[in-house]
């Protein structure tokens, strides 16, 4: 049996000590598996209590109890999770269908009020209108532009990507932020875009490009890659300044880098969906109608109410 | 024999009755059930032994639950649960084997 070894005189470094303690620990531990208490109360004699047979059987009761309430409570929360798991999963689903049913909804209704307002104007110049609205992103548009697609490095797939497209969960360590996507969109701005709009979501004004939870959120959208940023306006400006800019720098050096893809080109014609729903929070209606303001320029893409 | 017996009662009792566990117990579960099974197995090898006592049998089933319980308790209350978890079940696993290899020599002569 494993008594505990002093140290050797010879080498008696502090390291060896502690070497043959823990020697001494393991074999205490492998090989005095019995509990000690029997061995101790084997010498002894023994006093036969009237309890003992009830208790050890009401322990052995006890064990096989303890056993299996802990295998039921292992295997019956695991399913119960799943469940739970599939039941927000099936009602975010309805959620979101029920949210794109709304969202056609409203724009056809908005259609409808854009309609009766032009029934309403007194014919004339109208473009004055069209071009706030263009610039509100009230109407969805058509014309020559440049479309920008940058998407994250390519990465085996996971299982979480069975969603839909738009649900899928983004990687841990995603490569692409919102600040990419904003260097994007405020470079094609700069260079004359009229009207941009990211996976299909219609940037206006107040629209916001933010990072939430490892995912690009437009308008509080989710995107997941590859993100397209598709601009409308002066394709041949747009293509040299974006081409010339130091945020397209900046993505080839990314793209050598951590391999993510980046293309961009002009098209001859691309259509950009308008904004769902305009919320005015702090407008309210003048005092007065004023006359039009002077017209702006008219707008180079060719415009047509949605 | 009827040890054996009254185990197998237990589980039976366990699968007709299902008792729910209250939840702020379902983490020391685990951690109770491998020292129950630690103290049945070194019953049954004292039993083979010949020094089978049902005082220290019984002490020792208690004591073995509650203890890894607590340990189990304060490691979660010190942020080291885990670990401490992991380190009771291995030193409670080293037994478990042990103890079955006795009971296998008993039993086999091998």
């Amino acid at each position: 049996m494993a008594a505990p070894v002093g140290p050797d005189p010879v080498i008696s470094g502090r390291a060896q000590d502690n070497n043959l303690m823990a020697a001494a620990m393991l074999n205490d531990l492998l090989n005095n598996a019995l509990d000690p208490g029997y061995r101790a109360r084997s010498g002894a004699g023994k006093k036969r209590h009237w309890w003992d047979g009830p208790m050890v059987l009401l322990v052995c009761v006890a064990a096989g109890l303890l056993l299996v309430t802990a295998y039921q409570q292992t295997h019956r929360s695991a399913p119960a999770s799943q469940s739970a798991r599939q039941d927000l999963e099936s009602r975010i689903r309805n959620l979101q269908s029920e949210a794109v049913t709304m969202d056609d909804e409203a724009k056809q209704l908005a259609a409808q009020v854009a309609a009766l307002r032009d029934q309403q104007l007194p014919a004339g110049d109208d473009s004055a209108l069209r071009g706030l609205e263009l610039a509100a992103g009230s109407i969805a548009v058509t014309g020559p532009g440049v479309s920008i697609e940058v998407g994250e490095p390519k990465q085996s797939p996971s299982s979480a990507s069975t969603g839909r497209t738009g649900t899928a969960s983004q990687p841990q360590d995603s490569v692409l932020r919102d600040r990419d996507i904003r260097a994007i969109v405020n470079q094609l701005w700069t260079t004359g875009a009229e009207a941009i709009a990211v996976n299909g979501i219609r940037l206006t004004a107040t629209s916001a490009i933010r990072f939430a939870g490892e995912s690009i959120l437009v308008d509080f959208q989710t995107l997941s890659s590859p993100y397209t940023v598709e601009a409308v306006g002066d394709r041949n400006k747009m293509l040299l300044g974006f081409a010339d800019s130091a945020t397209a720098r900046k993505f080839k050096t990314e793209e050598a880098v951590y391999g993510i893809s980046f293309t961009f080109s002009g098209k001859s014609k691309l259509t950009l969906p308008s904004v769902t729903v305009m919320q005015q929070s702090d407008a309210s209606l003048g005092p007065a109608p004023s006359s039009t303001p002077a017209s702006s320029p008219a707008p180079t893409p060719t415009e047509h109410p949605s | 024999m009827i040890a054996a017996l009254a185990l197998i009662l237990g589980v039976v009792l366990g699968l007709i009755f299902r008792p729910t566990v209250p939840l702020w117990l379902e983490p020391y579960l685990p951690i109770a059930v491998v020292a129950a099974l630690d103290a049945v197995f070194g019953g049954v090898r004292a039993r083979l032994d010949r020094i089978f006592d049902a005082k220290v049998f019984v002490v020792s089933f208690i004591s073995n639950v509650l203890v890894a319980a607590l340990i189990v308790f304060l490691g979660d209350k010190l942020g080291v649960g885990g670990q401490l978890s992991t380190a009771v079940v291995v030193v409670l696993g080293i037994r478990i084997f042990g103890n079955a290899a006795a009971i296998r020599r008993h039993v086999f002569r091998a």
